[in-house]
């Protein structure tokens, strides 16, 4: 699975997952984004790009699908976090913050047994051979509002911050796995056309989602078909996006709190929109 | 069934066989079915998870709602504390906090965090009691008091934490984790409840080391042992007693053994470095030599393993600055040393690398290193480095010419131009320095080091009352300029005010007790004003925390000579062909010694070639003044006077006027000898020496010679011996 690509600026082979040239030390190397600029990957999408707005031709649906499609390129990257995560990261350049929450930061210990191995079984996947720790997961949205099943603030990150080292994928990639009966190991066939880059989001989306859009689809509907809050998390439905690399206050564009039930919660909430005002990020 | 909790997610994940479930501490009746491929999202960033083993549901909710209750009580109390938010927003989170703080376990782990760190600069606890006031909020106001009584307590516990070798605790990650399970586990908090309430620290290890989280992790008992160690009490002893299964841990692997590998986080590393190199430099000023090489062991081996080698070359370097400044020069080469061999072509690295052999005398070396730092890259640094060295080698004119260079490549650079006018006052061209001085200040009204070294010109052109007041309006502008202050004292020492000179040396060490030149600067005042011994117990002292500083040995070899030690002091002085100003001051005195013993034409050998061959005006002069002895001492007046009328420095005309009072009234010209006699009112202590007395007695009154031609003789070397170091202190500054 370990891939390695020539630098183009020193011609030296950049071996997965160097983020810069070990030759020549220019920086910049996002896998993810790589993985999906693969020409197979781009021509398998492309078929199947092509096949959805054949067929929804044939529907008369087309017109509604171009539409959808055009919308798609305002769509954004969010992920939903917990209030507190929302102020840590408000305030993580502030001494007197990140010295407390640094000492909270323990991180998870699992204990050894078969029953442990269920979450342990996470620690490498596929998709990010090498690099799993370098990528961050969001959600592709046309509204703002993220997965509410994982958080109340659904974070929404600027499109100029991301671009370059965001990749978006079918759906819940783990699910996607589990579903096709993918097992992790080092020659691990991921089918291709599932995947693409920032750029290309809508012409996945589309690929996916032409199927379920037909002449009398509204406008109005389009955010619902993109991003579907299930019940429970199971149901949820989405298009999964892969950011390579941290982010800070500066990567967020606005953040939408929903329901801060209890008082306290009410009263991190205005400290985190007076925190974020000043980063000129909105809360809504 | 087990679970894993996360209160900073509010999340709890139920574990029973293949199944997961989980619920949310809003509404934990509703449980939910996950899949593993909801996990990535489940616990989002969140960090801080709890894994709770044979546990029911019940239990699980109850350790969700508190680890809740503990992250909204420390988000509230950073908010409170927070002076960037608006009152109201502070006075609302103080007023949740109260509500919180009622439930004493929440209290508790609170303290356990905060009391794990001194609280920061921006935090505004004098505002959030306040506000508390205002608001009422009695628990909330009593943890902040109680946390800002004990802040004292916590940097110590703090400091203690930080000085434990990485090395104890295997490596840097368990390092980390140890302090997070150390703050979670209420460890600081405890060990400042014990010092606080002068308990015994065997309380503390006793508790610490039953503690089952604790237990859990490498070499436990060394680090406490290790960080309770400068609490101990007199007759407390460590006991150090590791058990079978628990030996101490090498160095295994860098990746966690469970769980996430953590990308590197730069402002964490960041923050991590700045706060290693404080602890090495509090330890370069307790001069703990052995902690300082185990603390930067350990800095760079963090910075090497998180991959930082320039960052890490850099480190060396600014530790090297800092050791430079507490005068540790033999450590600054060392530092600057092993900087080049990780990072061999950093420019930066080579350029400190040369200040460092340059402040040890090894000229030839520290020239080769610029050219070194010249070939990376390092410009205009590595070229005033250059010409530094020229100057240190007494190459005034190539020094000048490097300047100029310098100057012409780049007008605007001020250390060029102040390094020219430096070499300008040491070619004696002193009118010529003032003007370079006058005009790089016109320019660069805010350097202060052209300032200073302007009051240095007028000092040594004579013109003190003016260099006092030029150092004086340094010294309003920035009253903590510890070198315009030592610069002061010169000049007071210069102008004969002895008692003044040394109480302000005294300030300026009780101040600064680190600073060297003012610890010289006060012994050779020891000297002048004759107390001997008292300067040779000084200069000792420096001697024996530097053993290299040439100036210190210099100043101790001539209170030697003074003191009759001539064996010794001859032995003290290093026989080699003078190149540096201290080799020629060295040089200077070993003629003096060798005067006082009678070996007279090698005396004078010696001078000769101090007045024909040194670059240094100042050591022209003093040669000048020394062949004027040897030639009084052959009783040889005429070249006597002739020698002492080519001293024309400013600064030596007290003790030159002694020696012509001596040659001209022996030659009979009672005349120029009365003159220079009167000249000495300006320097009464000058006037005050018996050897003046008796020369005017002599010769001004013409009266029958109350000592013989020997004790004159040894006086008037002794004079010259005790002025010699007159420029030393500040050329070290």
């Amino acid at each position: 699975m370990f891939i390695s690509i020539p630098c183009p600026e020193c011609g030296n082979e950049i071996q997965q997952p160097a983020d810069r040239c070990p030759h020549c030390g220019r920086p910049g190397y996002y896998w993810n984004v790589i993985a999906v600029k693969d020409a197979a990957e781009r021509a398998t999408l492309e078929r199947r790009y092509q096949a959805a707005k054949k067929e929804a031709s044939s529907r008369k649906a087309d017109a509604v699908l171009q539409d959808f499609e055009n919308a798609l390129a305002d769509s954004q990257a969010v992920i939903a976090r917990s209030q507190s995560e929302v102020l840590r990261l408000a305030n993580s350049h502030r001494q007197l913050y990140a010295t407390y929450y640094q000492l909270i930061e323990a991180g998870v210990r699992l204990p050894e047994g078969d029953q442990w191995d269920v979450l342990r079984e996470l620690a490498d996947t596929v998709l990010f051979p090498g690099y799993k720790k370098e990528m961050r997961f969001a959600a592709l949205s046309m509204d703002g509002v993220g997965l509410s099943n994982y958080g109340t603030c659904s974070i929404v990150f600027r499109d100029e911050m991301i671009s370059h080292r965001a990749s978006v994928f079918e759906e819940n990639s783990a699910l996607f796995m589990e579903k096709r009966k993918i097992k992790i190991s080092r020659d691990t066939k991921l089918p291709k056309g599932f995947r693409a880059t920032w750029d290309e989001r809508a012409k996945l989306c589309v690929a996916k989602l032409s199927g379920k859009i037909d002449s009398a689809t509204r406008p109005v509907e389009y955010s619902g078909l993109l991003l579907r809050q299930g019940a429970t998390s199971e149901d949820d439905e989405f298009v999964e996006v892969h950011i390579w690399g941290p982010m800070t206050v500066l990567t967020m564009e606005r953040v939408i709190v929903t329901s801060p039930k209890a008082h306290h919660r009410a009263i991190i909430t205005k400290a985190i929109k007076a925190k974020l005002a000043k980063h000129n990020v909105k809360v809504n | 069934m087990d679970a894993v909790i996360s209160g900073r997610a509010g999340k709890a994940l139920l574990l029973d066989g293949e199944s997961l479930k989980s619920f949310d501490v809003d509404d934990p009746s509703e449980i939910v079915s996950r899949r593993q491929s909801d996990l990535p999202y489940l616990f989002g960033e969140a960090q801080d998870l709890r894994v709770i083993e044979n546990a029911d549901v019940e239990s699980v909710k109850q350790a969700l709602q508190h680890d809740c209750d503990f992250n909204w009580a420390l988000d509230l109390t950073l908010i409170s504390l927070d002076a960037e938010l608006p009152d109201d927003i502070r006075k609302e989170a103080i007023e949740g906090l109260d509500e919180l703080l009622s439930d004493s376990r929440v209290v508790e782990r609170l303290e356990g965090i905060l009391y794990a760190r001194p609280l920061p600069e921006d935090a505004d606890l004098v505002g959030a009691i306040k506000l508390c006031n205002e608001v009422r909020s009695s628990n909330a106001s009593a943890l902040l008091r109680s946390f800002g009584q004990c802040q004292l307590l916590i940097y110590q516990v703090s400091q203690a934490w930080d000085t434990i070798p990485t090395k104890i605790f295997v490596d840097y990650e368990r390092q980390v984790e140890f302090q997070q399970v150390a703050a979670r586990e209420g460890l600081f908090r405890s060990l400042v409840t014990v010092r606080q309430t002068k308990s015994p620290i065997s309380t503390f290890l006793l508790n610490a080391g039953l503690n089952e989280s604790i237990k859990q992790l490498p070499n436990y008992r060394q680090v406490l042992q290790h960080w309770a160690s400068p609490f101990r009490q007199p007759g407390e002893v460590p006991k150090i007693k590791p058990e079978l299964e628990e030996e101490f841990e090498e160095e295994t692997s860098t990746r966690r053994r469970h769980g996430r590998r953590i990308g590197l986080n730069r402002q964490a590393v960041l923050r991590e470095v700045n706060k290693r190199k404080s602890i090495i430099l509090e330890a370069m000023r307790r001069q703990d030599f052995v902690r300082i090489h185990e603390l930067v062991n350990d800095l760079i081996s963090y910075q090497l393993s998180s991959g930082e080698t320039v960052h890490a070359a850099k480190s060396l370097c600014d530790l090297a600055t800092e050791a430079k400044a507490l005068g540790m020069h033999p450590l600054q080469l060392e530092m600057t040393e092993r900087s080049i061999s990780i990072a061999p072509d950093d420019d930066w690295s080579w350029a400190q690398y040369g200040d460092a052999l340059l402040n040890m005398h090894r000229l030839d070396d520290a020239l080769t290193a610029y050219q070194q730092a010249d070939a990376f890259g390092a410009g205009v640094i590595a070229k005033t480095g250059r010409a530094e060295v020229f100057k240190a080698k007494g190459e005034l004119d190539k020094a000048l010419a490097a300047y100029d260079e310098i100057i012409a490549e780049h007008p605007e650079n001020v250390v060029a131009k102040t390094g020219r006018a430096e070499v300008l006052k040491a070619k004696g061209e002193l009118n010529k320095a003032l003007a370079a001085y006058d005009e790089i200040i016109t320019e660069h009204p805010e350097d202060d080091v052209a300032r200073r070294g302007r009051a240095e010109v007028l000092k040594a052109k004579g013109e003190l009352n003016k260099a006092l007041a030029a150092y004086d309006e340094i010294i309003v502008r920035h009253p903590d300029d510890v070198v315009a202050k030592t610069g002061r004292a010169e000049v007071l020492k210069a102008k004969g005010e002895l008692n003044k000179a040394l109480a302000a040396y005294d300030e300026i060490i009780t101040e600064h007790p680190e600073n060297d030149v003012a610890r010289r600067g006060r012994a050779e005042v020891l000297k002048a004003k004759g107390e001997l011994n008292k300067a040779l117990a000084a200069y000792d002292e420096i001697i024996a925390e530097h053993p290299n500083d040439a100036i210190a040995k210099n100043g101790r070899s001539c209170v030697l000579a003074a003191l009759g030690y001539y064996d010794e002091a001859l032995e003290s002085l290093p026989d080699k062909s003078p190149i540096t100003l201290q080799d020629w001051i060295n040089h200077h005195v070993r003629g003096m010694i060798l005067l006082r013993t009678g070996k007279v034409s090698e005396a004078i050998r010696i001078f000769n070639d101090g007045v024909q061959n040194t670059p240094w005006h100042s050591q022209r002069e003093y040669c000048r003044s020394a062949l004027a002895i040897a030639w009084l001492r052959g009783r040889d007046f005429k070249k006597a006077s002739q020698a002492l009328e080519e001293v024309t420095s400013p600064l030596l005309q007290p003790p030159a006027n002694i020696l012509r009072l001596h040659a001209f009234g022996a030659s009979g010209n009672l005349q120029r000898a009365t003159a220079a006699y009167n000249e000495l009112a300006a320097k009464p202590h000058f006037l005050s020496y018996e050897v003046t007395q008796e020369l005017r007695h002599q010769f001004l009154l013409g009266e029958e010679p109350r000592h013989d031609e020997d004790w004159i003789f040894d006086q008037e070397v002794k004079i010259i011996l005790l002025n010699t170091g007159i420029e030393t202190s500040r050329l070290a500054a």
